[in-house]
């Protein structure tokens, strides 16, 4: 199982590594509309696209709102021992929030998401790679610091 | 053999000698149990009060990395404290962990402390960095997973 998601991790790091060595160019696009379909739930306000040996990427971030999880009596007794045993109270969280989830589809020819990448910390660093990249900070920084010298 | 007879041959002083020993060689077990037991709780709970603390911390590590490595040669300086950073957290890891897990975080602190932060050594950089990614994910598998032993 470890080493299944390592080959994940691996495969986006190196996604990353492309991106941050400009030989993966990504461009910005307005989102599907298929994917901003329930807005009061899930919102998606830019994608950004490349391809890869062929094979087209969608990579965005998607903010989606988290509401209170039901209580079976199952999960009632399995919190109240998570949350009791040793002392450890985790804090009350406020219902409904907003999360955010970095989201690498595969796409199919008709540009639908055909497959999702498994969820893990290294997709937010490519996000922040790509729109490092789209956003032209590094020639940003280049010329503050070739005006200030 | 008479009842008597039979009662006397086993409370012999020997056969108590015998008893007593084979007491305290189960109690001596026991204890090495017990004692194996507790540093396991003291582990686990460890992990409990401050595993997600240091899991979120190297996690920030690992993704201020990612942004240096943005820039690579503009940044060696803040790559080496952030190795640093994230080599006192696994440290203070390790502690907590025992298992797979501590081999996995010992290892990466050997990949840090081998790692000379230079311009031609960007790949070894990025090369830690994915390291540290791995066993973030590796750890926050592991916290889900203490989060049903009682």
């Amino acid at each position: 199982m470890a080493s299944e998601k390592n080959k994940w991790i691996d495969a986006v790091a190196k996604l990353l590594q492309l991106t941050q060595d400009r030989k993966l160019k990504w461009d910005p696009h307005s989102p599907p509309a298929y994917l901003n379909l329930q807005s009061d739930r899930q919102r998606v306000e830019v994608v950004y696209e490349t391809r890869f040996n062929e094979k087209p990427i969608r990579l965005y971030q998607t903010t989606y709102k988290v509401e209170r999880p039901r209580r079976d009596p199952y999960s009632f007794t399995t919190s109240l021992r998570l949350n009791q045993i040793g002392g450890f109270e985790q804090p009350e969280l406020d219902y409904p929030y907003w999360a955010k989830k970095t989201v690498l589809e595969l796409l199919d020819e008709s540009g639908f998401g055909a497959w999702t990448f498994p969820q893990s910390d290294v997709l937010d660093d490519l996000f922040d790679a790509v729109t490092y990249q789209v956003a032209g900070v590094k020639e940003f920084l280049d010329e503050i610091l070739a005006v200030a010298s | 053999m008479d009842l008597p007879s039979v009662l006397n041959s086993l409370f012999k002083l020997e056969t108590f000698y015998i008893i007593g020993n084979l007491f305290s060689i189960a109690s001596f077990i026991i204890s090495i149990f017990v004692l194996w037991n507790i540093r396991k709780l003291r582990k686990t709970y460890g992990l409990r009060a401050r595993g997600p603390a240091l899991i979120r911390d190297l996690s920030r590590s690992a993704s201020n990395l990612s942004k240096f490595l943005n820039q690579y040669d503009d940044f060696l300086p803040q790559v080496t404290e952030e190795l640093a950073r994230a080599a006192a957290k696994l440290r203070s890891l390790r502690r907590k962990l025992g298992g797979d897990q501590r081999t996995l975080v010992k290892n990466v602190l050997i990949r840090i402390d081998q790692c000379e932060v230079t311009v031609q050594n960007e790949e070894q950089v990025r090369l830690v960095y994915v390291e540290i990614v791995k066993v973030v994910e590796e750890l926050k598998d592991y916290q889900k997973d203490l989060d049903w032993e009682v």
